[in-house]
């Protein structure tokens, strides 16, 4: 292994099943530290399945393949795990939790994945002076867990969690969806933030838009549950231009 | 002690609770909830010593009276207005008192209310007069002492009056058959917050019977959270008889073990432009059960009424939830809802929890915690909530459960 840079996301080959019907056939992708990759795709394409199975879903059913963080095989790991070894993902549509407030899930999640590294006397302290780097207001804290939140609101507290729980690997679910621009800039400002030589970031987008933010090192476009086709940046701004129909007659064959 | 016309009161309850007949499973109210009544021997079961804290009057409390059996202690002060133990305020004579009792109509198909009609030894009577505002809480604790027991409780307020009232009813782990009359009236554009901690012991059965009735504008918001109980059924009958009276309660019970919880709500619009939202929360672990029945009455005439009335059930064992939702309407241009949702702890949000590092048996115990949240929230004292999060936390699906 010497001399060889260790991927931080590997997934090799993956097949997955969703309550019997087979979603995703094949992906293979390799994420070093430093990169910022971007999967491209139409609503429906299994972009999500993907998202949802690299964090353990457990409606995800893994037939085939593999994934490996740090070297290391995932699958038999519950999502906790995954997340107490920095793997993140901002979800596409987060859910509620009505009782538990804002405030008592930011401590027990990061007192969890922060364990040691964080003391619980300093966890209040912590959540404060991130929430007034990015504007949240103190409101935020007392309120139930994505409960009554708007898009933005919730998309504004994953990009929360995200500086708050300081992941090697972030997957990031269309979270530019039903953001207007306002937003879109300061969630975009804070996934360029966490930008850095050691970590990963997988970018799940519909819409190029947010890719003139965080511009991606590599661009893969994904149809019917496979990777098409990858390239450059400029792949992306292709697809803007001439839509997904060309790539979807051939299969064209992943540069990956 | 007690005066003539009380003792006639009583006698007439007990005629009238020897005549009806027992319900049987063939009631629609009792189908779900098999309520038997063996008269217990007097002197049977004597109660343990009340815990130090319900005991114990907080310096974010006005006034605190303690019931066990007969005897009342009384701690606080309560200058403008009157609180007291039934017993004491019948032989002080009070008007209010002798009015509602004398001619009682409430409840006259209910062979329990009228049992403890007939026997209550003791309540408490709470008389606020007009414009009076107390800005701190009030708190009455009933302590079941004999093998059977039963308590008559009276709350007026008058017009305008404020007040927020704390029920807390306990009781050991001895057998045991508790009924409890409540009657509560509120007068015009007053406001209460009725907050109830029940929190009997394993082995007591409960039979609660309530009736409130508010004035124009009145205002009464409700906060039960039953945790203890062998089985405990609850009928609430209340009359929104003035013009814009309104209703609003988050109400939760918490069972495990073979405990029954049933609420048998009877929320009678009678009046134009009034209010109900209600929303009750269920937890039930083990092979606790529990039944809803929720009837929303909009009578004739009470134009412009909006009602609301959920509940919500989250089941972590093998036992059941029985709701009945029903809407009797008879007038034009309301707005009514019902629902009622059962559910185990859902996939996405164990999910969501655990994709930030929490393990998955915290993760679940957060969730389950949540759903009773929002009746905690809304208990007025601190040491209030503090015990109430200690008897959650000791349930089974609870943070040490």
């Amino acid at each position: 292994m010497m001399g060889t840079i260790l991927p931080l996301l590997e997934i090799r080959d993956l097949a997955v099943e969703v309550e019997g019907k087979e979603v995703l056939h094949g992906v293979s992708l390799k994420i070093l530290p430093g990169e910022v990759h971007a999967i491209m795709g139409k609503n429906g394409s299994g972009k999500t399945t993907l998202s949802n199975t690299i964090m353990g879903h457990p409606k995800y059913k893994v037939t085939r393949g593999d994934i490996l963080l740090e070297g290391e095989s995932i699958l038999a790991l519950p999502p906790d795990e995954r997340a107490r070894r920095r793997l993140f993902l901002a979800f596409q549509y987060p859910v509620a939790v009505p009782g538990v407030t804002v405030a008592q899930f930011l401590r027990s999640a990061i007192l969890s994945v922060r364990k040691g590294e964080v003391e619980p006397k300093n966890v209040r302290k912590l959540i404060k002076e991130e929430m007034t780097k990015i504007d949240i207001p103190d409101s935020f804290m007392t309120r139930f867990l994505n409960e009554g939140f708007s898009g933005g609101e919730k998309k504004r507290l994953e990009t929360l969690q995200l500086r708050l729980l300081q992941p090697k690997m972030m997957v990031l679910d269309e979270t530019d969806s039903g953001l207007d621009i306002d937003s879109l800039r300061r969630v975009s400002e804070s996934i360029e933030g966490a930008r850095s030589p050691q970590k990963g970031i997988l970018l799940i987008t519909h819409y190029q838009r947010m890719l003139s933010h965080v511009r991606p090192d590599f661009v893969h476009v994904f149809i019917d549950g496979r990777i098409v086709k990858s390239g450059s940046a400029e792949l992306a701004l292709e697809l803007e231009e001439r839509g997904y129909e060309w790539l979807e007659g051939g299969k064209a064959a992943s540069l990956n | 002690m007690s005066a003539d016309w009380l003792q006639i009161a009583r006698n007439q309850a007990e005629e009238r609770f020897r005549s009806l007949p027992f319900p049987t499973g063939k009631d629609e109210n009792f189908r779900f909830t098999p309520l038997e009544y063996k008269p217990a021997e007097t002197g049977t079961a004597t109660g343990s010593p009340l815990p130090s804290d319900l005991a114990k009057l907080d310096s974010d409390e006005l006034a605190l009276l303690l019931l066990e059996g007969e005897e009342a202690r009384f701690l606080g002060a309560t200058p403008g207005f009157l609180f007291t133990d039934i017993l004491r305020a019948a032989a002080l004579g009070s008007d209010p008192l002798r009015s509602r009792l004398k001619d009682d109509n409430s409840f006259r198909d209910d062979k329990f209310a009228q049992l403890t009609g007939a026997r209550w030894r003791n309540g408490a009577f709470l008389h606020v007069p007009a414009g009076v505002k107390v800005a701190k809480p009030l708190r009455f604790v009933t302590h079941a002492m004999e093998a059977e027991e039963h308590s008559r409780h009276l709350i007026v307020l008058e017009e305008g009056a404020e007040l927020v009232l704390v029920q807390e009813s306990w009781s050991d782990e001895a057998a045991r058959f508790c009924g409890e009359l409540v009657e509560v009236r509120l007068g015009r554009n007053s406001k209460l917050h009725w907050v109830t901690l029940q929190q009997l012991g394993r082995n007591t059965e409960a039979v609660i019977r309530q009736r409130v009735e508010l004035a124009e504008g009145a205002e009464l918001k409700l906060t039960p959270l039953h945790l203890g109980g062998k089985l405990v059924q609850v009928r609430q009958e209340v009359h929104l008889s003035g013009e814009g009276a309104s209703l609003e309660a988050q109400a939760a019970a918490r069972g495990d073990g073979q405990q029954h919880f049933d609420f048998w709500l009877d929320v009678r619009h009678e009046s134009a432009g009034s209010r109900s939202q209600m929303d009750y929360w269920f937890v039930m672990a083990e092979k606790a059960k529990a039944v809803f029945n929720g009837q929303i009455e909009v009578k004739h005439g009470a134009a412009d009424c909006e009602s609301s009335q959920r509940s919500k059930s989250l089941l972590l064992g093998s036992g059941a939830v029985h709701s009945i939702p029903k809407l009797i309407i008879k007038t034009d241009a309301v707005k009514c809802s019902h629902g009622a949702s059962v559910s185990s702890v859902s996939f996405e949000q164990l999910h969501y929890l655990q994709s930030r590092g929490i393990p998955r048996n915290e993760a679940e115990q957060m969730i389950v915690r949540g759903f009773t949240e929002k009746v905690v929230e809304r208990l007025p004292t601190e040491s209030l909530i503090d015990r109430a999060e200690t008897l959650i936390e000791n349930k089974a699906g609870g943070v040490h459960g």
